[in-house]
């Protein structure tokens, strides 16, 4: 596998690169622990006041917050920082050299570099949800984890193709780096359960920005909410946005031209 | 002169402190927790005084210390010991009054806004260098005139060409002209036309203000069109200072001949003479030291069947090169 | 004084023509902001409603979900107005050296940066206006506004807007010493929105943890003008709130100092 051998050369040096700034490299475990403890803070203070809200416990919410935890993570690893790299790199017209190499640039602009020290928020993210499943006194079943695993999956196509296709419209607004902040706001919206937010807004992140498919069905599928035929549409969905996104990106990478051009 | 000399250099020197590592994921591991930190002696001691007014060429290969010189001497950097006084000022002081009175314009970095107009990053210098509003319009002129700017003002940086970005970089480092400039090299990457532009401007500019000007170059006829003086640096230390004209004759005391035979030879046939520097069919240039030149000579007209012969002095360039083989070898 | 003037003026109006080059992304850019007060107003809604219409903390301090709204909107916008983000840019500067052009002018570069984040604030306060307007009238929050109160805010906004900005730069200077300072951003971020009251209002945080956010520094950076204008703080605690402003105001600019020192002796140290 060729792709696979060149992955693990561009995992090999982001690890690299990433250690030598070693300051750098400790403060991010801290900051997105913090992170995470300061959402668990804020809803536990709002659960002293409420054991329920809108029929979410706080063990509930508190798998919710793991899987978003989880996602974030994983597309801080893998995602982002290569979807950043190819803004950067439409902006200072360099994306021309990725042009020039004999590999499909797709994959080699989106599987570039990894954000090794990230897998720390995975992890923490897995240790969560154990722990709050035990405490629910939840037994998860083999269907259950089965589901779980399939939608988590698909929820990672969904999110990838989502980035992929804002990232295509660099090519015509050039700067527009910014679409960043977008995703992430979006994104933000998960952490809580989406039943907490107006008609129009649940919608919208069900079917617009599909939050929904990437966190809130994973964990709805952990804690037992949902069965395995949903995780049938999570995988069409995804399959069709991988599909979309893709066939976006050729067509736009026609229409890119150099900033310096 | 009666005048003080604008830059005095005194045993200036310049220790880098670099972090060192080996290639590999279990030292870059190690290297989290515990650093490894190597001595490397940029600028090793150097001294030299510049006349107010002089344009000096600093040349040197890349690393030879002439970059951390001019930064030292812009007050960018704090040397490891030694002295500088540049208009009397300690540069690394970083005095507003002195920073008033030098530009440094960096090939490869820039100070205009990229995202907007060259003219409005202008019109902030204006404010930041007090410029009045009358000198300011005057100099602007003259610069538009002489650089060809009319057109490159209104349009944003970014979308400028290499050469006209260096254009507009110099007009916004010599808008509140300053007495002291150092251009670190202005034309890299730009085209011959654009190079023997900036050339020209530059010469026009030190004439009609009296900067005084230290340029770095890759391009050796950058040099040779603006510098009556040269400083040549190399590993740190400075091997020649003196006239240009003269380097050759000091540090490389060599002649060239061009021969033009009636019929082509083998290039192992000339290494009795001299080296070979060019051979083509029946045309060769040879060199050969200084003081031998009548010697080879003869003897090249005696022993071979010469059509032509021309004796010059080797290309600066040439010359360059052969000091820094000298000092390698 | 006039020359400072002038300074500023020049760089305020570059900097507001590179803003609106980019008022599409820098509108983005404001609508962070957005994001984590609504989110707030979100949860802490569906938690008044089930608990049937009010919440109230062991202080005895009520909030209604129109009193929620009032607070994350008023939240929303003295946070907006106090914002800065300068560490990120600063980082990039003294990677690429770009930081050295900028020490050659006779004036230090924090000038030109507070000019911008101005700029960012006149021009982006404007396109938000009618968003703002249109939040107050679809979430109906329960606020009623003083004159008086408001006037007294102005001044405590102004020194939210410096200390938080000079907080934020002292950070951003860690640059000169580690290479990448997103990390150390980040986390400072994250203190700063939760003891500042971006998830929850302050009045609500149980025992400690409400202690160690009224003496936070971030409680002078947003939050005590945001008490001014809810008028929830009784009159006469606002003298102390000013002398905390004050006291953390000096904090900042003697931190300022002393970092610009030690970084500008690393910077010329290093290599530019």
């Amino acid at each position: 596998m060729r792709y696979l051998a060149l992955f693990r050369v561009f995992f090999r040096t982001s690890i690299q690169t990433d250690m030598e700034y070693r300051v750098d490299f400790f403060s991010r475990i801290i900051a997105s622990l913090l992170a995470l403890l300061t959402t668990m803070a804020g809803l536990s203070i709002a659960f002293t006041y409420t054991s329920s809200i809108k029929g979410w416990s706080f063990p509930q919410v508190m798998v919710l917050l793991s899987v978003y935890y989880l996602m974030d993570g994983l597309i801080e690893m893998f995602i982002a920082p290569n979807m950043r790299n190819i803004m950067a790199q439409v902006r200072d017209g360099t994306l021309d050299f990725l042009l020039l190499k004999p590999v499909p640039v797709q994959f080699l602009a989106t599987f570039r570099t990894v954000n090794i020290w990230r897998i720390v928020n995975v992890l923490v993210a897995l240790g969560l949800s154990s722990y709050t499943i035990g405490k629910l006194s939840l037994t998860v079943g083999g269907v259950q984890a089965l589901t779980f695993i399939v939608t988590l999956a698909a929820g990672c196509g969904i999110i990838y193709s989502f980035w992929l296709i804002l990232v295509t419209l660099t090519f015509w607004f050039v700067r527009v780096d910014n679409i960043e902040q977008i995703i992430w706001q979006a994104f933000e919206a998960g952490r809580y359960p989406i039943e907490i937010y107006p008609v129009w807004l649940r919608n919208a992140l069900t079917y617009v920005v599909p939050v929904a498919f990437i966190i809130t069905v994973p964990a709805k599928a952990l804690t037992g909410q949902i069965g395995l035929s949903y995780a049938l549409v999570s995988v069409c969905v995804s399959a069709i946005a991988l599909l979309l996104s893709s066939l976006f990106w050729r067509f736009g990478l026609k229409f890119y031209t150099g900033a310096s051009a | 002169m009666s005048e003080s000399p604008h830059i005095v250099v005194r045993d200036l020197r310049k220790v880098y402190k670099v972090h060192e590592r080996e290639a590999g994921a279990a030292a870059s591991l190690k290297s989290l927790f515990k650093r490894k930190y190597k001595e490397v002696e940029a600028v090793k001691g150097i001294s030299f005084t510049i006349q107010p007014g002089e344009i000096v060429g600093f040349l040197g290969p890349n690393g030879a210390g002439k970059t951390t010189t001019l930064k030292m001497l812009s007050g960018l950097l704090y040397p490891t010991s030694g002295e500088a006084k540049v208009l009397g000022f300690t540069p690394w002081k970083r005095e507003p009054a002195y920073l008033r009175q030098l530009s440094y314009v960096l090939g490869n970095r820039s100070q205009l806004a990229w995202d907007i107009p060259a003219m409005d990053s202008f019109i902030v210098n204006q404010a930041i260098y007090e410029i009045p509003e009358r000198q300011f319009r005057e100099t602007l002129d003259e610069l538009v005139n002489l650089l060809d700017l009319e057109k490159l003002l209104k349009k944003p940086v970014r979308g400028l060409s290499l050469g006209e970005r260096m254009k507009c970089e110099l007009a916004a480092s010599l808008l509140h002209r300053p007495n002291v400039l150092f251009l670190d090299e202005p034309t890299l990457g730009v085209d011959v036309t654009m190079q023997t532009r900036i050339r020209q401007f530059i010469a026009e500019h030190n004439q009609r203000y009296g900067a005084t000007v230290i340029l770095t170059s890759h391009y050796m006829a950058d040099v040779t069109a603006l510098c009556k003086r040269v400083l040549v640096i190399h590993h740190g230390s400075l091997l020649y200072d003196g006239d240009l004209n003269q380097l050759s004759e000091r540090i490389a005391p060599f002649k060239q001949v061009r021969l033009d035979l009636e019929t082509p030879m083998e290039a192992s046939e000339f290494a009795k003479y001299g080296d070979v520097v060019q051979i083509e069919g029946a045309k060769v240039t040879l060199r050969f030291p200084r003081e031998q030149t009548s010697q080879v000579v003869s003897r090249l007209l005696t022993e071979l069947s010469v059509v032509d012969l021309t004796v010059e002095d080797p290309a600066i360039e040439e010359v360059i090169d052969l000091v820094f083989q000298k000092v390698q070898a | 004084m006039r020359y400072w003037i002038r300074v500023y003026a020049a760089q305020l109006k570059l900097a507001t023509a590179i803003m609106f080059q980019y008022r599409f992304s820098v509108l983005i850019w404001a609508i962070w902001g957005f994001v984590g007060p609504l989110l707030g107003l979100a949860i802490w809604s569906a938690a008044t409603e089930a608990k049937g219409g009010s919440i109230t903390s062991a202080r005895g301090v009520t909030f209604s979900q129109a009193d929620f709204a009032a607070y994350f909107l008023v939240f929303m916008i003295v946070s907006h107005l106090t914002m800065s983000w300068d560490a990120f840019e600063f980082a990039f500067r003294v990677r690429d050296g770009n930081l050295s052009p900028r020490l050659l002018k006779p004036v230090l570069p924090i000038h030109g940066d507070i000019a911008n984040n101005f700029a960012f604030k006149i021009v982006t306060s404007t396109m938000l206006l009618p968003v703002w307007a249109l939040l107050f009238y679809l979430l109906k929050p329960n606020i009623h506004f003083s004159i008086v109160n408001i006037l007294i805010a102005i001044p405590a906004i102004f020194l939210a807007v410096l200390i938080r900005y000079l907080f934020q730069y002292c950070l951003a200077m860690f640059a000169f010493w580690t290479t990448r300072v997103e990390a150390i951003n980040q986390l400072y971020f994250t203190v700063d929105g939760f003891l500042a009251g971006r998830i929850a209002p302050l009045a609500l945080f149980p025992g400690w943890l409400g202690v160690i956010a009224y003496y936070s520094p971030f409680r002078s950076m947003a939050t005590f003008p945001v008490e001014i204008i809810l008028g929830r703080l009784p009159a006469e605690q606002f003298l102390t709130g000013f002398l905390y402003q004050i006291f953390w105001l000096g904090a900042g600019v003697g931190l300022f100092k002393l970092l610009w020192a030690g970084g500008m002796k690393q910077y010329s140290a290093v290599g530019a």
